[in-house]
């Protein structure tokens, strides 16, 4: 086999160059002498190369040639492939066929499977720099590349405008709803789950009951919705919808999954949005570009950097050593990120190449991806580790009466602060008084490594030095001019304590000659605890003292030295500095007592404009490779997305073009952003979008089932000022909605879409927050963050997770505050299909399986709702039948029937036949219920 | 197809049902409904050579110079510079300003094993006695200079953007074998450097995400399924419950024959068996000692990695299509190279003997693939003078088992043992292999989500034809 192989190889090659053999003689006859060597040299060394190891992938025989490149002729070469032309004549280094073939990391790396030899690499290094002669000008064809054609692009349903409807039009008059209305129970059901996320209670449901037969189930729904709009609690519901969509997470997950601390601001943001019914334009316009908008307000400023966040909740790739392709990583996860979100556009592939389907060419991609790439998002490092990124936080606006106290208590720190640099000086001072020469370590020469110090308690100047364990050569000198020659005691000083040095050598360069002097670090000098005295030296008008070692096992210090003339020893006496000592500790407890209260300037994650210089529109990559720079493209949108009167816009050198880009996805015009989000609402309140792929509103996407009622709701969201609540409105008071479930019999089956109601899975915050609220165990208080109190890590590289985060089972606030760590979903959530936070996700997969079964049948928090309800039903020494009424009606919001009651009767009879208390056997039912297909289905 | 016969109700159910999980019942009938489109002649099929996969992931990067691919010239050269430039962000604070870091020979003495003469460094006496089973490759290379990138690189094939992990593709290709079992086990996965997204699913349907027991620091003997059992308290009563839920939702489901509801019926009753099944297979109380001292388990020293590797032929045995084994995030010697790699592979040498030792004895090596591998290799050059960076750009992993040449080597490093020069061997090839052994066309397995048909090798990947058996 491989030497049938070979022999084919062979054959090509000598194919190839028999033919090449040809090219030369005919060559001849017009080229000059210095050109025929040429041509041999390329016939023999370098085509048989470009045969055997190029054709395969980049021929006329190859078919699509990889990367667009072309080898097999000249005419291939020149033009190139997706990265320009592949060869510069004369110019090696800025050939790509050469960076290629050498695997110098600025290309791919050709041939692929393994590199060709230095030789070959010499060859083509001499061909190119030779002009690179090549005579095979008229073999083969280059191929065609393929053109977007972006006016036929926009003939796609999802780009056209929108149709305009009569006043008459009505979403009951489009889809033509062909079921009954539900009955009262389930309505009520519907209506709280789908407007709020939790149950009716027994009083809510007897009232909604009473206008629906009174009066009639339309009239019912009207006055209840006027209801739940007014509560928080539909913030809380819907907020989460938006947050699926937005990747929201609590931590970064991907390498480094450090807590985002601030994160929660923008959740709540979210619900508050919501609840004060924000236009959705507004609400757009503020999370991409929040920190550039105008404000009149504090609250509104800081609300309008907190939307940001959005921006900068992705999960990134923080340890990435390429910091720009980093840069380009982010903001490809943006933009895709406000495309899907937004438009429902997938974009993430023109990164690479042209749309394959959608009419999206590089060009548009790398327009749009200029703006979020001018935005900061990374800033700084993390860890202490130059390798790993930070991400950009941004102080929030404080109000008067906060700034004061800010400013009281810094001005409070400063003058603590202040008085322990006095106290340390005049230390210093008392210190210094001794007569002698000192010489500091700042004035010492040092080699190898030190690592300065102020950790123990006395030292000289501002700071100590320390080697620490090391195997390598240290060394510090001190030289002290003396004021005259004569006899003085050399002293040193260190703080010297438990874990340092035994053995500290000192060498001292005197008149006399030199002295080694071993010092044990271990124990504390004899004057002030700072001071060790090591003898008493002849001396010129110049000493040199050394500190040196080739390796060390416990850390040595070194400060300063000092030389006092024995003269002057008699006057030299020990100086108490013990009350100083004092006062500095104090004032230092009463620094770190006060830091510890400290106000602090709240903040946020929040994005801003680049730098300037930064600010900028970008190269396409070709291939998306980070160095592989093709053409530079202005700053704009999507051409293939535009309407009447639509210009490409102007964006300031100076302004990165996020207001301006939120201004076009926005725009009233815009035939896509509309659409996608009451496809979205819609979603939410059928179990299925008038477009099934509600993220996707392209080539590949579904087509609405009901184009007229998509773009009537959408006109009408338009015409409402973008107003969410009214566009919810508008859908629960048709008829529409409120028809009955249809089941699957063959007859409903047939209906066309939406001539009924489905039923649909409850979501998981749904289910969860159910429990707690029926069991009576709902806190109802939001929590700010579970996260900003983990410290940097949520999970640490080696598994270790903080505790709180296994704990999530024990929270009793509705779903939406729990932390959302990536890769640490609360599991009650989890398991019922929430979304990954690492993906825009408009549509939640639905599965039923059976870990869901298990969590339900076996987890400590399904229990401890079971007991808790049947305490609560239990309370009051009611009959079991009553209690069971009662269950029923607050678990599946309806009447039991006989039959159901005698059944659950003789259930808990018999588990306390078993032995079961009371209270553990009613639990036992509770818990049925709670698992019952009925309870977790919405219908 | 013994499955199949459950699913005989109205088109409209099995519509749902193609679209829907409900459980490992439509596990069963995904796989049944890709080996038709097989059989209809998509190409998606060829013989398969192994139906089960153990891949052994060793987290952090084992250096290939001190472990199976000697370099002899890192003794000559000891010390002195790379002659050529290393990688880029790689080494940054050792190497001089020109880019060349310094050499550093191996501590190990390497020798030749076996008929195939493979080298083996004395980190790995008990692996070596294996030297004929094993399938090298020694010209790996993969994408991502850090942990984060090139540990997703090497469970999902991609170093940045979520995609679904290696065996969730496995999972959504050929389901599971035991109907009462996921298709997909993680034994301690790593729970750092992106964590769940390494055995999840991303975008495939989650019931092809693996099911984890435990994390990669976990005890061993402490990791088990989430809410697997009840407590003690509710286990007495719970087929009682069973039985009264059942019921409940029979009657439920009669009323509007929705077959989501049938979903949620078959779920408790998968659960149900899963509860039999699975906690029988955790507890390891009745293999025999010897088994255990196969596997190490006698030793403190590998217990640990033993215990894992013997759940993991545990799970093999019972159906499991895709086991993975990790073990904590350990190898990342950039100091104390020799400790470390001393003490690593000791831990983990003997259970991975032992584990290829038990297959064959049960017969399940010729059907069992044993992938062992890790997320990048260590540069050949020094760092902090006794240890070594990552390298992306040259390492080993071995495979061995069903459809693999065994005693054979594929491809090598450079003479340093810092790049891979011939016969390159990239992640995407790994995995094309990995799905090709298992009957899977990498090129035609593919899911669409957003618009795009997904693949695990993107728009790359190619066999690596050498090594098949």
């Amino acid at each position: 086999m491989w030497d049938a192989m070979s022999q084919t190889k062979l054959i090509t090659i000598v194919l190839s160059a028999f033919f090449g053999v040809g090219a030369i003689t005919a060559s001849n006859v017009v080229a000059s002498d210095g050109r025929a060597t040429q041509v041999d040299f390329f016939e023999t060394t370098i085509r048989p190369v470009l045969v055997e190891h190029c054709y395969e992938c980049h021929s006329a025989e190859a078919g699509e040639a990889k990367g667009g490149l072309r080898l097999d002729s000249k005419q291939g070469w020149l033009v190139g492939g997706d990265s320009g032309p592949a060869i510069i004549p004369g110019k090696p280094d800025e050939s790509h066929v050469l960076l290629a073939i050498n695997y110098s990391g600025d290309m791919s790396e050709m041939p692929p499977k393994s590199r060709l030899s230095s030789k070959v690499i010499r060859d083509f290094t001499q061909w190119i720099e030779d002009g690179a002669v090549d005579p095979r000008e008229d073999e083969g064809s280059v191929v065609q590349k393929r053109v977007i054609d972006i006016e036929a692009g926009k003939k796609f349903w999802s780009f056209q405008p929108r149709q305009t409807f009569s006043e008459e039009c009505s979403i009951d008059g489009l889809a033509r709803p062909q079921s009954p209305p539900a009955s009262a129970d389930k309505l009520v059901r519907r209506l709280f789950l789908d407007v709020i996320g939790l149950p009716p209670t027994l009083e809510e449901q007897r009232n909604f009951q009473a206008v629906y037969s009174n009066e009639s189930p339309g009239r019912a729904v009207e006055v209840f919705l006027e209801d739940l709009f007014g509560r928080k609690e539909f913030g809380e519901k819907w907020a989460r919808h938006w947050l699926d969509i937005a990747r929201y997470a609590d931590s970064n997950g991907s390498d480094f999954n450090l807590t985002y601390p601030e994160a929660w601001r923008y959740r709540n943001y979210v619900i508050e949005a919501l609840n004060d019914d924000l236009p959705y334009d507004q609400f757009l316009l503020e999370q991409i570009a929040g920190d550039l908008l105008p404000y009149d307000t504090i609250e509104q400023r800081n609300r309008q950097l907190v939307a940001t966040t959005f921006l900068m909740i992705g999960p990134k790739m923080l340890t990435e050593r390429d910091k720009e392709k980093m840069r380009l990583d982010i903001a490809d996860e943006q933009l895709d990120t406000i495309s899907r979100a937004t438009m429902g556009l997938t974009l993430g592939c023109a990164r690479c190449h042209d749309h394959k389907f959608d009419p999206i060419p590089t060009t548009d991609y790398y327009a749009l991806a200029a703006i979020l790439h001018s935005t900061l998002t990374t800033d700084g490092i993390l860890m202490n580790n130059v390798n790993v990124s930070g991400w950009k936080k941004t102080d929030l606006l404080i109000d008067d009466d906060e700034r004061q106290r800010l400013e009281t208590f810094r001005s409070k720190m400063k003058n603590i602060e202040g008085n322990i640099q006095h106290k340390k000086q005049q230390r210093d001072k008392v210190l210094d008084s001794v007569a002698g020469v000192l010489v500091d370590d700042i004035d010492a020469i040092r080699k190898g490594k030190w690592r300065k110090s102020t950790h123990r308690p006395k030292y000289v100047g501002d700071h100590y030095l320390v080697a620490d364990k090391q195997q390598s050569l240290f060394s510090i000198e001190w030289k002290a001019a003396l004021p005259k020659p004569g006899r003085y005691e050399l002293r040193v000083s260190f703080r010297g304590g438990k874990g340092l040095a035994t053995k500290a050598h000192y060498t001292v360069h005197h008149a006399e000659g030199e002295n080694q002097v071993v010092v044990d670090q271990t124990v504390l000098p004899s004057i002030d605890q700072l001071w060790q005295p090591i003898g008493q030296f002849e001396c010129d008008t110049e000493v040199v003292v050394n500190l040196a070692g080739s390796a060390t096992d416990k850390p040595i210090l070194a400060d300063a030295i000092r030389l006092v003339h024995v003269e002057d020893l008699e006057k030299d006496m020990p100086t108490d500095t013990s009350s100083l000592d004092e006062e500095i500790k104090h004032l230092e407890d009463a620094l770190a007592g006060i830091k510890k209260n400290s106000p602090e300037i709240p903040r946020a994650m929040a994005a801003q404009d680049n730098e300037s210089e930064r600010i900028g529109d970008l190269h396409v990559r070709i291939r998306g490779e980070t160095k592989n720079h093709g053409e530079k493209t202005p700053r704009g949108f999507l051409q293939v997305v535009s309407w009447n009167g639509a210009e490409q816009p102007s964006i300031p050198a100076h302004q990165s073009g996020r207001v301006q880009l939120a201004e076009w996805i926005t725009a009233k015009e815009n035939p896509l952003t509309a659409r996608v989000m009451v496809n979205r609402i819609w979603q939410h309140l059928f179990g299925r979008g008038i477009v099934e792929t509600s993220d996707n509103f392209g080539v590949r996407g579904t087509v609405p089932s009901n184009p007229e009622l998509l773009d009537f709701l959408a006109e009408e969201f338009v015409k409402s000022n973008w107003s969410v609540k009214s566009l919810i409105r508008k859908i629960i008071e048709s008829k529409t909605y409120q028809q009955a479930v249809a089941d699957s019999s063959e007859e409903t089956s047939q209906k066309v879409e939406f001539q009924k109601q489905y039923r649909r899975p409850a979501p998981a915050e749904t289910l969860r927050d159910s429990l707690l609220a029926v069991s009576g165990k709902l806190d109802g208080e939001p929590r700010d963050s579970v996260v900003s109190e983990l410290g940097m890590h949520a999970i640490e590289s080696n598994g270790k997770r903080h505790v709180s985060l296994s704990q999530t089972g024990t929270l009793r606030q509705r779903s939406v505050y729990l932390p959302v760590v990536r890769g640490a979903v609360p599991p009650s959530l989890a398991v019922f299909d929430f979304p990954n936070p690492d993906l825009v996700t408009g549509k939640r997969a639905i599965t039923t399986v059976p870990a869901q079964a298990l969590f339900m049948m076996n987890s400590p928090f399904v229990h401890e709702m079971s007991y808790a309800l049947s305490l609560l039903l239990l309370q009051n020494n009611v009959t079991i039948e009553k209690s069971i009424q009662q269950l029923y009606r607050r678990v599946l919001i309806r009447q039991a029937g006989h039959d159901e009651v005698s059944k659950g009767k003789k259930y808990v009879a018999e588990l306390i036949e078993e032995g079961q208390p009371l209270e553990q056997a009613f639990a036992s039912f509770v818990q049925v219920l709670f698992c019952s297909a009925e309870f977790r289905f919405i219908e | 197809m013994k499955q199949c016969h459950q699913f005989t109700a109205s088109h409209d159910r099995r519509h749902w049902l193609q679209t829907t999980a409900c459980g490992f019942g439509a596990l069963a009938f995904q796989a049944f409904a890709h080996r038709i489109a097989r059989a209809a002649g998509s190409g998606l099929d060829h013989k398969p050579q192994a139906n089960r996969v153990i891949f052994l992931f060793m987290h952090g990067g084992v250096s290939q110079v001190d472990s199976f691919d000697p370099k002899p010239a890192l003794s000559e050269y000891n010390g002195k510079k790379l002659p050529f430039k290393g990688i880029e962000n790689l080494d940054v604070s050792l190497k001089d300003k020109a880019g060349y870091g310094k050499l550093l020979d191996t501590t190990w003495k390497f020798q030749q094993y076996g008929e195939s003469g493979a080298w083996v460094s004395e980190l790995w006496p008990h692996l070596a006695k294996h030297a004929d089973d094993l399938c090298f490759i020694k010209s790996m290379h993969t994408k991502g200079t850090s942990h984060g990138q090139a540990v997703s690189m090497i469970h999902t094939g991609n170093d940045n953007l979520l995609r679904p992990s290696v065996g969730a593709w496995v999972s959504y290709g050929l389901g599971a074998e035991n109907e009462n079992l996921p298709a997909f086990i993680s034994i301690t996965p790593p729970a750092g450097h992106g964590g769940t997204r390494n055995y999840g699913s991303a975008f495939l349907p989650a019931h092809h995400q693996a099911t984890a027991l435990g994390h990669s620091s976990s005890k061993t003997e402490d990791a088990t399924i989430d809410y697997l059992q009840p407590a003690d308290a509710h286990s007495a009563h719970q087929h009682r419950q069973l039985e009264m839920l059942n019921e409940i939702n029979k009657k439920h489901f009669g009323k509007s024959r929705d077959p989501q509801l049938d979903g949620v019926i078959r779920s408790y009753e998968l659960a149900a068996r899963m509860q039999g099944v699975a906690p029988e297979l955790i507890d390891i109380s009745k293999e025999s000692k010897d088994t255990r001292e196969l596997y190490g388990m006698d030793r403190k020293e590998t217990s640990s990695f033993g215990h894992r590797c013997l759940l993991a032929r545990r799970f093999c045995e019972a159906g499991v299509r895709y086991i993975q084994v990790s073990t904590p995030y350990v190898w990342d010697q950039h100091n104390n190279l020799v400790k470390g790699h001393t003490k690593n592979a000791l831990s983990v040498d003997k259970p991975i003997s032992g584990l290829l030792e038990d297959l064959k004895q049960r017969g399940m090596f010729d059907d069992t693939l044993v992938v062992w591998g890790t997320e990048f290799g260590r540069t050949p050059v020094a760092q902090n003078k006794n240890g070594r960076d990552h390298n992306p750009a040259g390492f080993t992993v071995w495979l061995s088992g069903a459809g693999v040449k065994a005693g054979f080597s594929h491809g090598s490093t450079d003479e340093f043992g810092y790049f891979a020069q011939d016969d390159k061997v990239h992640m995407h090839d790994l995995h094309a292999t990995i799905l090709h052994i298992l009957g899977i066309d990498h090129k035609k397995l593919t899911y669409r989500y957003a618009g795009r048909d997904f693949r695990l090798t993107d728009v790359y990947g190619e066999v690596v034809r050498d090594i098949l058996a």
